[in-house]
């Protein structure tokens, strides 16, 4: 042998080592993978917010079962990864990181925290993992094109708040007691610029910490403002502490408040009687709640049927385009999803938000919310 | 309408509920030297051992009360048996008792978590069961008046304890020198398991109360361990009237301080306030 035959015989050899060695680690090339379909899960599970966590994680718990139940998505089945976001901007990041980097989910569910949202979904947006949010911030989905939202933006929430206060309540005089954080800000604004562009009067504007159970200050300045109604954009646990400190220093005006307050232990409550609740119209019918009951052991609450929205969504997209999160992204702008519970249809505009949403008016009355009559 | 009335009394009200906090604190901080941050949770502790007993099994109000101070202080005392007392033996560092007692803190937190739902809980039936006094256009609350009362009561107790009784003789022996107090003949892990027992029951009282007053959760321990300790610290460390004084002044200050901007502010105002005293008079209003 001379030296080039030698020369290509060697180069031969480590081109084979190469090229066998890729295709062994590789393993079969394309389809009949049969693992779980990741799917990510980005909630409250502990902290301040976690009631609503347990909630929205019952709803995709149960749709991922039902869908396991049918045979899975092209054969395999979903597997829901879970995260804690904590309602935290830091832990709503790092939930988000290990998601998509670590658990190399095809998609999102979740934050349903605005505060967990605003960090997170750009880090979403950058590993190009398609995410749908229930958080309500208005501007959250303005970070890219893989961001969906299958939830009403506050946006909507403080607009229609305004128009209901000024229009059918005839109120004119409206104060504010609201979490400072993306959520409780976004309600707040919309409905500042609202209630002012239709000639009603902000009297009084007070931020509280979203760990802020000691209202009292503030409730005071409000009642001193005299309103004649009174905007309440604040979470659970700030209420179940603040409607009594508000029932104590007599402050008896209207309450209005949102989708928030439809939490079990905060209905129950004998101070929240009265209150006028101005939501999206959520669907959330009772045999649909058992079933959560039953498959999770979690209490539903509003969000639930939005997590199962979500979840059913996605293996819908999934089950047509597979799992190539670019192809679920493009499929998800124009799918119309028609099984889902929380709204008639899951479709969204070229803004990434639910195309069509409805409003309703609804009281607290023995411990349940009831449909709101003049 | 005038807010001042309201105002001065939010103030009394939070005042009050830091001095609980701050007692327990400053009694076994003096002892011990160390920042028992563990002392934070024993408060959620009694107030859910109440929960627990009143409102989920129907037991006489003030036998759960009960029940849940001793309860609560024998937690206090068990940590220091179990956990503080062989670090103390083996000369651990402050350090290591403050890093042990977050470790401590979190672990409670999330047991309580776990047994009862990370879900805001209240101890009261109803906004109907607390009377309201009005004075002048502001009200306070039962609740609130026995907080402010059981708060100077106990502070008024301990002094007793502290100057008339032999145990409180040992205990300033100890808070002065605990190797001196240990030469003369005094059993300081013995004396030092009673503080934590009774800065432990005060600490669950103070738990009980904010949950009858405000609510229950989990993670309570945290702030109110702070106001407390933020409390001691402008009030003089140590010191009984001290801490009583720096509550009341945190209470006055926090709540006069959004008077006039938005509440948000509350909280950076607290801590505001904390810096300025370490800064320019890190001793406290009153010296040990």
């Amino acid at each position: 042998m001379d030296k080039s035959t030698k020369t290509i015989i060697a180069l031969a050899v480590v081109l084979i080592v190469i090229i066998g060695g890729y295709f062994m680690f590789k393993g079969p090339s394309q389809p009949t993978s049969t693992e779980p379909i990741k799917i990510g899960l980005s909630s409250p599970m502990s902290g301040e917010a976690a009631s609503y966590g347990e909630g929205f994680y019952g709803g995709a718990a149960l749709a991922v079962k039902e869908i396991n139940d049918a045979g899975g998505v092209n054969g395999r089945n979903i597997e829901l990864v879970v995260e804690d976001d904590k309602c935290a901007p830091e832990s709503g990041v790092s939930a988000m990181t290990k998601l998509t980097s670590i658990d190399k989910v095809v998609a999102v569910v979740g934050p349903m925290c605005s505060a967990a949202a605003g960090a997170s979904v750009s880090i979403a947006q950058s590993a190009g993992i398609p995410t749908l949010i229930t958080a309500s911030a208005p501007g959250l989905t303005k970070a890219g094109n893989y961001i969906f939202r299958n939830y009403p933006s506050d946006s909507y929430q403080g607009k229609f708040s305004a128009e209901f206060i000024y229009n059918k309540l005839g109120k004119k005089k409206a104060a504010i007691i609201y979490v400072k954080n993306d959520w409780g800000q976004g309600i707040n604004d919309t409905f500042v610029s609202r209630f002012k562009e239709l000639g009603g009067q902000i009297v009084s504007d007070e931020g509280i910490l979203q760990t802020a159970t000691d209202l009292r200050t503030q409730i005071a300045k409000a009642k001193a403002a005299s309103p004649d109604v009174l905007l309440l954009p604040i979470y659970p646990q700030n209420a179940m502490a603040g409607l009594k400190q508000i029932k104590n220093a007599a402050f008896n005006v209207p309450i209005i408040a949102g989708d928030v307050f439809m939490d079990d232990s905060l209905l129950k409550l004998p101070e929240a009687a009265g209150i006028i609740l101005v939501m999206s119209k959520t669907n959330n019918p009772t045999d649909f709640q058992d079933k959560v009951k039953q498959v999770s052991g979690k209490t539903p609450n509003g969000f639930t049927p939005y997590a199962y929205d979500a979840v059913k969504t996605l293996a819908q997209v999934i089950g047509k385009v597979g799992t190539d999160p670019k192809a679920i992204m493009s499929e998800l702008s124009k799918t119309s999803f028609k099984g889902s519970v929380a709204v008639p249809v899951v479709e969204f505009g070229a803004d990434r938000e639910l195309k069509t949403v409805a409003f309703d008016v609804k009281v607290i009355k023995d411990g349940k919310s009831v449909e709101y009559a003049q | 309408m005038d807010i001042l009335p309201q105002l001065i009394l939010n103030s009394i009200i939070a005042g009050a509920v830091y001095t609980l906090m701050a007692l327990g604190f400053n009694l076994i901080y003096g002892a011990t030297k160390f920042f028992n941050l563990a002392h934070g949770v024993l408060a959620a502790v009694g107030g859910y051992v109440v929960f627990f007993l009143f409102k989920s099994n129907g037991w006489n109000l003030y036998l759960s009360v009960l029940i849940a101070i001793l309860i609560t202080g024998l937690v206090g005392y068990l940590i220091d048996k179990i956990i503080y007392a062989p670090l103390r033996k083996r000369k651990a560092s402050n350090m290591v008792l403050l890093v042990a007692s977050l470790g401590i803190f979190t672990a409670i937190q999330a047991i309580i978590a776990i047994l009862f739902t990370s879900q805001f809980q209240t101890l009261s039936t109803g906004a109907g069961d607390s009377n309201i006094y009005q004075i002048g256009t502001g009200s306070i609350t039962q609740t609130q008046v026995v907080i402010l009362l059981s708060g100077l009561l106990i502070m008024a107790g301990l002094v007793l304890l502290l100057k008339k009784t032999l145990l409180g003789k040992a205990i300033k022996a100890i808070s002065d020198d605990e190797e001196v107090a240990k030469i003369v003949g005094i059993d300081t892990n013995k004396i030092i398991g009673y503080i934590f027992f009774i800065g432990s029951a005060i600490a669950g009282w103070a738990g009980i109360l904010i949950g009858f007053d405000i609510g229950l959760e989990p993670t309570m321990g945290m702030g109110l361990l702070l106001k407390g300790v933020i409390a001691s610290i402008i009030g003089g460390v140590g010191n009984i009237y001290g801490g009583v004084l720096g509550a009341f002044l945190l209470g006055f200050v926090e709540n006069f301080g959004i008077w006039k901007i938005s509440g948000e502010w509350k909280d950076a105002i607290a801590f505001g306030l904390l810096i300025i005293f370490l800064l320019l008079r890190p001793q406290g209003i009153l010296k040990k």
